[in-house]
């Protein structure tokens, strides 16, 4: 007996060391496989010390609020601020700012001051900073109500600093509670989860031709005074060029092929600038680098010069082809008109404070980029007024003040043209830029610029308030 | 012949280190519960710290020829339980003292007053009936907690019964082996042989009564308790190999016709194979429970540091997961020795007990003990599937402390006879 007792003995020793055998491939072996797991309630803390964001006058758009020991984020302005604000879930894990601004939000690696420390020596995790963003709520929320649920999108900058004022995605999503309706939102055809003023990749149509007018003019390849002949269409090999609602133009100026928006002449502007030129600029104008304005933005999609044929190049002086870019990219194109040929870098993120109100990161304005000389600039500015004054852009002129601003209405293969208005004002000293495209729209000038008139208008009669205050 | 006492100085210093073990456990938890540290310390820690050296002076003063290192152990086990238990849930810690307490009192008790355990093998049919008779009466009579009808009400006290049951089937079962070995094992070896109804009556009987606590108490990890004790005290016995692997194949047949029929079986069974499955819903717990073991590492995040309450059913079931994640793979590694240590030493009471009755007795409680250890510490860390027993000593519960704490009383009258009839042994040499 005394053997067989030896026997279970040795039978447990086994077992037990099968059992710490086990454990150690569970905490040590494959211990990310469990702890990284995204279903891991540990990262939970990620969301209990989250610091706030608020918009560019300190209006709270996201904090973490504790019901029953579950911390939870909330968004009290709901879909207004999506998908660009974001979202911070237990389960889905973060998106947007949310996503991008993580590292600063929590996993703050020092204390920011000596209480912190304390409090860091004994274990307590640190409180996350606040993050305030350059958006204003205000704005926001005019671009929101100006689109009136068409889908579509927004973008408001101040062409001086490169802050980005207003970034709306229509259709937007709320954020609280994401998850339950998670599966709707993903399988949804309007796609709500894409932010379309960042990464939606539209034709830019005639919008565009602001773009290859700057090119030509500071290449010299067209004065003010040159004039194009327009019959109606234009043939490059077999490929013909019509104008947009038929028609002709017949002679018309610089000026006169801006104002009235003529294929025509910018297809024999874009033979004259030539592939490489045309190229080379796009690549100045930085529509073909990611870049991150507190989210990362991809590039726009353009193709290489060598591929691009004779007719390929007049549609894409036009704003056809297969040229595509956001409603973003587009802004910074118009903003080296409005700041003397320069592009300031975008950026989305103004500040971040720490937990107890001290500033511990600023964003200062910077020139990223310069293009076009500031007469190129100023040049084509004054042929964009003309463009709002007696032009396609009308419907967005403003009494009293000087509007800048191009129509696009863009052809695609997804069904009614995409229609698309960007503009600044005032002209004369430019504050407020706005991008505006509404998907299948129909025509710029008659959808997307009293989009961008409206939003304008409430920009300026609120001007008090935009000041340095956040 | 002049009296001397037997100062017992391996218990002394485990003793000594245990007890700052437990201070310094206890400070911690008082920090991380972000309270000052002062001499409340030692009013939390003092009513065990009196309780295991009051214990170990009255084994000194009856001059006990038990083994030193069975003390200390159960003690370092039960004041981990504590620890834990403070940590995870404050509220009922001082239950949890007072069950320890209590455990300890029965223990020195019975131990110093009650009546010889081989008493027991005379009452063997009583004990089985009586056994019998109280896992009826839950049945019918009993409370019903999680699903489960495991508990008599007693005022604000819940009892589980099956607590004492598991020890009196091993009085039973020692017992009866004890009496019925001769006969089973002078019968041919050859196992075909033992085929017969007669011998694989006592098996298909235990069988039986695991499938009916299984089936009707929903119990599985008590059914799965007394078969693996059943198993080993039978190998012990009887050494019939040949029978053993009979009556397991015979079990996990039943099992798996069992687990297909009956859903909350079925359902364990599954989270075990593949607990992503349902990771909000049956497979929660066990996932809870591996991300806490993952958040541990091999350190550990340190007492009080983690985040182990996000478990259900932490402070019973899956105290095991606690340790691993606030103590690491170190602390939990010790845990796992320390259980493994004191089912050696039993078993080594076992081996040194002259009557087959304590041998056969303490052989069963040294595998109770093991295969309760082993199906709760598997189950917790997804090893073996998860049946909710209690971790003997650590995991919160009245019945199952106090019930542990009867184990190892049994465990030290049995040594006691042992070390008795030693020195006697070795005084006849010496005279």
């Amino acid at each position: 007996m005394k053997k067989r007792i030896e026997d279970i003995t040795i039978l447990f020793s086994l077992l037990f060391t099968a059992l710490v055998v086990y454990l150690s491939f569970i905490q040590i072996v494959n211990r990310d496989l469990f702890f990284g797991n995204e279903k891991n309630p540990r990262l939970l803390e990620n969301i209990r010390y989250r610091g706030n964001i608020y918009d560019r006058k300190g209006e709270l758009l996201a904090c973490t609020k504790i019901d029953n020991e579950l911390p939870r984020r909330v968004y009290p302005f709901r879909e207004m601020l999506e998908p660009i604000l974001g979202y911070s879930d237990i389960r889905l894990g973060d998106e947007g700012i949310e996503k991008y601004q993580n590292s600063r939000l929590v996993g703050k690696k020092l204390p920011d001051n000596i209480y912190e420390a304390f409090s860091f020596i004994n274990g307590r995790k640190l409180a996350g900073r606040d993050i305030y963003l350059t958006i204003d709520l205000a704005i926001q929320k005019a671009c929101i109500d100006a689109m009136d649920k068409r889908k579509g999108a927004v973008v408001v900058m101040n062409p001086r600093t490169g802050e980005i004022l207003a970034l709306a995605s229509i259709p937007g999503y709320d954020p609280n509670g994401i998850e339950k309706n998670w599966d709707r939102l993903r399988k949804d055809p309007s796609t709500p989860l894409v932010n379309r003023a960042i990464d939606g990749r539209y034709p830019p149509g005639s919008t565009f031709k602001v773009f290859s007018l700057a090119v030509a003019l500071e290449l010299g390849y067209v004065t003010k005074d040159t004039v194009f002949s327009c019959p109606g269409f234009f043939d490059i090999g077999s490929y013909r060029v019509h104008e947009a609602e038929g028609g002709s133009h017949g002679a018309v100026n610089t000026e006169g092929a801006l104002v009235n928006s003529c294929n025509v002449a910018f297809a024999q502007m874009g033979l004259k600038i030539g592939q490489q030129n045309f190229y080379g600029f796009v690549r100045a104008f930085k529509l073909l680098e990611p870049f991150n304005i507190g989210v990362p933005v991809r590039a726009a999609t353009f193709p290489q010069a060598e591929e691009m044929s004779e007719g390929g190049l007049a549609q894409s002086a036009f704003g056809q082809g297969s040229i595509t870019l956001s409603p973003l990219h587009l802004a910074l194109v118009f903003s080296a008109m409005a700041n003397d040929g320069k592009i300031m870098k975008p950026y989305v993120i103004k500040g971040v404070r720490s937990h107890d109100g001290k500033d511990v990161f600023t964003t200062h304005p910077q020139v990223w980029c310069q293009p076009v000389s500031p007469s190129t600039a100023d040049a084509v500015k004054s042929m964009m007024i003309q463009a709002v004054e007696r032009g396609t852009g009308y419907k967005s002129r403003i009494e009293g003040t000087a509007v800048a601003g191009k129509t696009g209405t863009a052809e695609n293969p997804h069904g009614d043209t995409h229609a698309w208005f960007a503009a600044f004002a005032p002209a004369e000293n430019p504050r407020y830029l706005v991008v505006a495209v509404v998907e299948n729209g129909g025509y710029g000038g008659r959808v997307a610029a009293p989009i961008v008139h409206s939003i304008l208008q409430f920009c300026l009669g609120d001007r008090k308030d935009t000041g340095e205050s956040r | 012949m002049s009296k001397k006492i037997h100062f017992r100085k391996a218990e002394l210093r485990l003793l000594l280190l245990l007890s700052l073990i437990y201070c310094v456990g206890i400070a911690l938890i008082k920090m991380s519960h972000g309270e000052k540290l002062d001499i409340s310390v030692m009013m939390t820690a003092l009513p065990l710290l009196i309780a295991f050296w009051t214990t170990h002076t009255l084994l000194t003063i009856s001059d006990s020829k038990t083994d030193e290192m069975l003390m200390p152990l159960f003690a370092f086990l039960s004041i981990i339980g504590h620890i834990e238990i403070y940590r995870l849930e404050p509220a009922l810690a001082f239950k949890q003292v007072l069950f320890i307490l209590g455990g300890f009192a029965l223990f020195n008790i019975w131990y110093l007053k009650g009546f010889d355990y081989r008493i027991w093998e005379d009452y063997k049919y009583l004990v089985l009936f009586s056994g019998i008779a109280i896992q009826i009466a839950v049945m019918i009579l009993g409370t019903e907690i999680n699903g489960a009808k495991l508990w008599f009400r007693i005022g604000s006290i819940n009892f589980q019964p099956v607590e004492v049951v598991k020890i009196l089937v091993v009085v039973f079962l020692a017992s009866y082996l004890k009496q019925k070995k001769e006969f089973i094992t002078s019968h041919p070896k050859r196992w075909l042989d033992s085929l017969s109804f007669k011998y694989l009556l006592p098996l298909i009987a235990i069988l039986g009564c695991c499938e009916l606590i299984l089936v009707v108490q929903k119990d599985m990890g008590m059914a799965l308790l007394l078969f693996g004790t059943f198993m080993c005290l039978f190998y012990i016995a009887t050494e019939r190999i040949g029978m053993i692997v009979c009556a397991f194949l015979l079990f996990l047949m039943s099992s798996y016709a069992l687990i297909q029929k009956f859903p909350h079986v079925h359902v364990r069974f599954a989270v075990w194979l593949d607990p992503w499955q349902d990771p909000n819903g049956s497979g929660y717990q066990i996932l809870q429970s591996l991300f806490a073991l993952s958040a541990g590492g091999f350190w550990g995040t340190g007492l009080g540091m983690g985040s182990p309450t996000l478990i259900p059913a932490v402070h019973t079931d899956f105290v095991f997961a606690a340790i691993g994640e606030e103590m690491g793979f170190l602390g939990a590694m010790a845990v796992i020795l320390a259980y493994l240590f004191l089912v050696h030493r039993i078993f080594k009471v076992s081996l040194q007990c002259h009557d087959e009755f304590g041998s056969l007795f303490a052989a069963g409680l040294g595998a109770l003990l093991a295969c309760q250890v082993f199906i709760i510490t598997g189950g917790s860390i997804k090893f073996i599937p998860m049946t909710g027993i209690t971790l003997p000593f650590i995991s919160y519960g009245g019945s199952s402390v106090i019930s542990n704490f009867f184990l190892m009383a049994l465990v030290f009258q049995i040594a006691e006879q042992a070390g008795k009839k030693k020195s006697q042994l070795l005084q006849m040499k010496a005279s």
